[in-house]
């Protein structure tokens, strides 16, 4: 972009910052800002800084052509461990370029002019109604030139939520910014103070730069609701009865009894998908990062005989049973990055007297649940492991049901590891996707250990995680612990380069 | 009427008078001619001296020369000297900028690497010397590759 005979100048250290130094492609290391994460204010008025925001990462790229370096000058980058990039990186929650906080991103006009973008209802995850659009101020301040004169523009803008499925209200986080800062996607989300995964999508908006930055056109679109985000294929059809449904005795004149129908399966595939974030490709287009559940259905159930009366006396001698055998994935765009497989099954048995009930879970080759024996007396829904608020899956088994086995969207994740099922305790493993940091996500698995206590300790699996890059190098991680670690990581725009399990805060800037 | 005896006095005090001047006319001549002897002895010009102190007498006109049918010999150009139009004769230091704010800058600055960052390339600096004699900068444009 300079004459040819300007040498490069500008800030050329790029790496992991760990610790407070960043680590050079020479081996050396110097002192460095740690990126910062985001913060609110949480339960009781403290400050909470999330953890998967410490490593967040963003591109910021305006077309420039590579720097282009003689042997001799590139010999002498190499050994001081200097890197001419044509590209920043934004790091950290609060988006701090060359050690300097922004709280923002980088506007690029069709003039060329930087501008700083600034929205501080975007910041700090503030805690909104999604009932109405949110009047929001979007801030263009005129940056990087050295010794320019200040100048910036405020714009009003509205920020409009779609179908959130009945959440009405939640948290903001600006979480996907496009190479030329003209978009950037505001998720809104339920925070979760327990288990592993903090944040489940509800919405998704964009907002949209054009034009000069003293007459800018700011808009805001919403990009995919709750029906886009968590999706069912295929639709079921409109009438099935399978595996007991709800059997219910009508206790009313006259005396009957009736099939309802639940959301059946049958045998054959089912999908279930849900998008839990939205990334920018290098074009500036977005891309769905979906966990998705694809599984072949096998079914074996009878119509249940009509029931002698009310209450387990009445039921018939019955049997049945279901099972499943697909895969869990992280799919980015149209590419599976990241996938285990999954076996699930439930068996079902009554003989007049005794309930039987079993179900089990495979996931990753980890069994996840065990069997279990009881009589039953009321009715009890059991989520499958901890995977319902992902996959929906779900086993009901009572009195006056049999069971089913079904895979539907589930909004409240149920993060207990076991549940109480008549006088035993099932104890359910969990999957789950972690964050090691917004743009670094990967499958968690655990399994309880020490049958007859609760929690207990467990085994944890960290399968190695997708990012923009794709599946990060590693293998899965083992550990053995009653209440699991915390563990950070980042993506290098640039490099494509990941880290994940690390545990302290670390970043590439 | 001055008296014959007067007239005679008159006459000779003049005649005294002109043969005082003479000899000391004579007197000098003779001491610049050993002057001059002296300083021919010590390697100066005689011809000059002795023709200042001698009448000059008169020039010869000797007949103009014919120049030489053939090359012409060796010489020494001369040109026409043209002063200059400056009405300076030349800056003197210091040279000091009294007035920041009426520098001028390109559109185009020079960007650091990334492009996040630009340093505003000067395009005129309008300065003054120690005489206070304005100087005026003019810097090329940055003109992007």
């Amino acid at each position: 972009m300079n004459p040819a005979n300007v040498p490069p100048w500008g800030c050329p250290w790029h790496g992991q910052v760990k610790s407070g130094r960043v680590y050079l492609p020479n081996g050396t290391n110097r002192v460095y800002r740690q990126p910062e994460a985001t913060s609110y204010i949480g339960p009781g008025g403290v400050t909470v800084r999330p953890q998967d925001t410490y490593g967040i990462t963003h591109r910021h790229a305006a077309g420039l052509p590579a720097i282009v370096r003689d042997a001799e000058e590139q010999a002498a980058d190499d050994a001081a461990g200097r890197q001419w990039r044509n590209e920043a990186t934004l790091s950290g929650g609060r988006l701090q370029v060359h050690a300097k906080l922004l709280s923002g991103w980088i506007y690029i006009d069709p003039a060329g002019a930087r501008w700083l973008v600034r929205c501080t209802q975007l910041q700090n995850e503030p805690a909104v109604s999604f009932t109405t659009p949110l009047a929001v101020t979007v801030e263009l301040i005129r940056f990087g030139v050295l010794g320019g004169a200040p100048e910036s523009y405020s714009y009003n803008v509205s920020l409009p939520f779609g179908d959130t499925g009945g959440i009405s209200s939640g948290s903001l986080l600006v979480d996907a910014i496009s190479p030329t800062g003209n978009a950037a996607v505001v998720m809104a989300f339920r925070r979760f103070s327990a288990g592993r995964a903090p944040r489940l999508p509800v919405n998704f908006t964009e907002l949209t730069i054009t034009g000069l930055g003293a007459e800018a056109l700011i808009a805001a679109s919403v990009v995919r609701d709750i029906t886009q985000i968590s999706q069912v294929t295929p639709v079921l059809p409109s009438q099935m009865w399978w595996l007991g449904g709800d059997l219910q005795w009508y206790d009313a004149e006259p005396e009957s009894w009736f099939i309802r129908a639940r959301e059946c399966v049958q045998s054959g595939n089912r999908t279930f998908s849900r998008i839990i974030a939205l990334w920018y490709r290098a074009d500036g287009l977005l891309q769905d990062v979906v966990f998705r559940t694809s599984a072949t259905y096998s079914v074996n159930a009878a119509r249940p005989e009509a029931p002698s009366g009310p209450g387990m006396s009445g039921w018939p001698v019955y049997s049945a049973a279901a099972s499943m055998t697909g895969e869990v994935q992280i799919v980015l765009g149209a590419t599976v990055i990241s996938s285990a497989p999954l076996l699930a099954a439930i068996d079902l048995g009554w003989d007049g007297s005794t309930a039987t009930y079993t179900h089990s879970v495979t996931v990753d080759g980890v069994v996840l649940s065990g069997d279990s024996t009881v009589t039953r007396t009321s009715w009890t829904q059991v989520p499958f492991p901890d995977i319902a608020y992902l996959t929906g899956l779900s086993a009901t088994f009572g009195t006056e049901a049999g069971a089913s086995l079904s895979i539907r969207p589930e909004d409240t994740p149920d993060l207990n590891p076991s549940s109480a099922l008549g006088s035993a305790t099932l104890y359910r493993g969990t999957l789950g996707n972690y964050w090691y940091s917004r743009q670094v996500v990967g499958f968690e698995i655990s399994t309880e250990l020490g049958a007859g206590t609760n929690p207990g300790s467990r085994a944890w699996r960290n399968l190695p995680p997708a990012s923009p890059s794709g599946l990060a190098p590693g293998t899965t991680q083992l550990h053995t612990i009653a209440t699991p670690s915390t563990y950070y990581g980042s993506h290098d725009p640039y490099t494509g380069a990941v880290a994940w399990y690390e545990p302290s805060p670390v970043c590439y800037v | 009427m001055a008296t014959l005896e007067q007239q005679r006095r008159a006459n000779g005090e003049r005649i005294q008078n002109e043969r005082r001047a003479n000899g000391e006319r004579i007197e000098a001549e003779r001491r610049a001619i050993g002057n001059r002897m002296v300083e021919e002895r010590t390697g100066k010009s005689v011809a000059d001296d002795l023709n200042r102190l001698t009448t000059p007498q008169q020039q010869r006109r000797s007949l103009p020369s014919v120049p030489t049918v053939g090359a012409q010999p060796a010489s020494v150009g001369r040109g026409s000297y043209v002063p200059k139009a400056a009405t300076t004769a030349g800056i003197a230091s210091p040279i000091s900028e009294p007035d920041f704010t009426v520098r001028e800058f390109w559109a185009n600055g020079l960007a650091s690497s990334d492009g996040l960052f630009f340093l505003p390339a000067v395009k005129k600096i309008v300065a003054q010397d120690a005489n206070a004699a304005e100087v005026i900068f003019e810097y090329a444009e940055p003109v992007p590759v």
